[in-house]
């Protein structure tokens, strides 16, 4: 039943029917956004731990919070990791585990043009894997939480900044930098990769 | 396109079609990057930093929250909806259901006229000798029960029949009329029973103000005894009044309005209710 629930309703139609009480409708959005959720928790945190905590306190905001929710306002899954984003913030500011870039002097120049000879590209899999996951994990918390969202939650411009509750353009501009921050992060490991072969 | 201005769409441009839609613009980026080496590399850049996102995404695709939180949260969502309560429930009330804010705005209504009735009943009688003042609440003209009744001091409330010899024989011997309530209420806590101790009353009619017609409202059964309480008189519909399974005496059953006197605490909170038989 709840399988069934899961692809032939709308986030909307789910929420409505969990609103009134249908436990298989609850259920079904879990299963439609928990993994979401959690990825975005974790690649936000780093901390698995964290990122089950982040999940759990989602959803039970949703249950017994619902009437919070207005879909005139944004998307389900934007409401949703709005409270993650929230919830996981929390966390990390309580646990201070982070270590972030000092990104107070990054200035984004024309270096930032220049490419190394095929730079990323020859990356094995796995080392680009660990060293993309570890390069947006110290990033500034302004910028990681767009890096996530637009880039590996794969959200839209406008979701974003909904999730971030500021314009879009903010979100561009924070996209921008965190790109130049990263290429930056990852050039040597890339030129690194590029003298092993 | 000037470099700048590839500089823009640079990164929706390393993301082909699904960020950068406007094939024009795409074209344009794509033909200066040609022309270009310094934005060809930024552009190179750019996707390879979404080939490890992409990379990324691929890894995490088994990435999951454990079963165990779907249970807690399944768990949570049962013992919510044992616990939200239903539509009318058995005894009593539409209260709840009520925002608090109803009853306190009543309460600091009720609290107003009380105050100034107390003020009107203290400067009548302060200056007269206390026969002139009960001859003249005799005389007082049978008017209908106010609304809101409230007092608080009358430290040790007399018996009722000690007050009504009095006041019998402060009349002459003759039955008074009526009298102005005066009510020192005072919420005995007992999930069954409220017991009002009265103060002056209305001694044409003391059955209806005799307490034993209170019926405590099921959550008030629960609640800690307010500090203070007092007495409102409220109106309500008849059919809004049956489920609360409160008898109405046959003489006014036919009503469409029946009169009720509510008990409410300090806190703004009702904690009966009694129907008025007039």
């Amino acid at each position: 039943m709840t399988a069934q629930k899961t692809n032939e309703h709308s986030d909307d139609e789910l929420f409505r029917q969990m609103k009134a009480g249908d436990e298989a409708a609850f259920i079904a959005l879990y299963r439609r956004w928990q993994n979401g959720i959690y990825r975005f928790a974790l690649r936000l945190s780093g901390s698995e731990a964290v990122a089950e905590d982040v999940t759990q306190e989602v959803f039970m905001v949703l249950m017994n919070d619902a009437s919070r929710y207005d879909s005139g306002k944004g998307s389900l899954a934007a409401y949703l990791y709005g409270i993650a984003r929230f919830q996981a913030l929390k966390r990390m500011q309580k646990d201070r585990t982070m270590i972030s870039l000092d990104d107070d002097n990054w200035e984004f120049t024309s270096d930032h043009l220049m490419m190394n000879a095929d730079p990323l590209l020859d990356l094995s899999r796995q080392e680009m894997v660990k060293s993309v996951r570890d390069a947006i994990l110290v990033l500034p918390v302004h910028y990681r939480e767009v890096v996530v969202l637009c880039e590996l939650q794969e959200l839209s411009y406008a979701d974003a900044a909904n999730v971030l509750g500021c314009a879009i353009g903010t979100v561009r501009s924070r996209l921008h930098r965190a790109r130049g921050l990263l290429v930056d992060k990852l050039r040597p490991v890339a030129d690194q990769a590029i003298a092993n072969a | 396109m000037s470099c700048l201005e590839f500089e823009k769409i640079v990164i929706d441009l390393a993301h082909g079609e699904v960020r950068l839609p406007d094939i024009s613009q795409r074209q344009s980026g794509l033909a200066h990057a040609e022309n270009c080496a310094r934005c060809a590399a930024r552009l190179a850049n750019e996707k390879a930093l979404n080939q490890g996102f992409g990379q990324l995404i691929k890894t995490d695709t088994t990435l999951a929250a454990s079963p165990e939180i779907e249970a807690t949260l399944l768990a949570a969502f049962r013992n919510r909806a044992a616990v939200t309560p239903v539509p009318v429930p058995a005894k009593v009330l539409v209260f709840p259901a009520r925002p608090r804010f109803y009853w306190a705005k009543w309460a600091m209504a009720a609290a107003a006229a009380v105050l100034l009735i107390a003020f009107g009943v203290a400067r009548a009688l302060q200056p007269q000798p206390p026969d002139k003042a009960n001859d003249k609440i005799a005389q007082q003209s049978p008017t209908p029960a106010p609304t809101v009744k409230e007092e608080t001091p009358a430290p040790v409330p007399a018996p009722r029949e000690q007050q009504a010899a009095a006041l019998a024989v402060s009349n002459g011997g003759a039955k008074p009329k009526a009298i102005k309530r005066n009510f020192v209420p005072k919420l005995q806590h007992n999930p069954d029973r409220v017991t009002v101790e009265v103060g002056q009353f209305e001694v044409a009619e003391p059955e209806q103000i005799s307490a034993k017609d209170f019926m405590v409202f099921d959550y008030a059964a629960t609640m800690p005894p307010p500090e203070r309480s007092q007495i409102m008189r409220v109106k309500f519909p008849r059919e809004n009044l049956a489920p609360l399974g409160i008898p109405i005496p046959a003489q006014i059953r036919n009503r469409d309005f029946i009169n009720t006197d509510l008990l409410v605490g300090s806190d703004g909170v009702p904690r009966a209710i009694r129907v008025v038989n007039k």
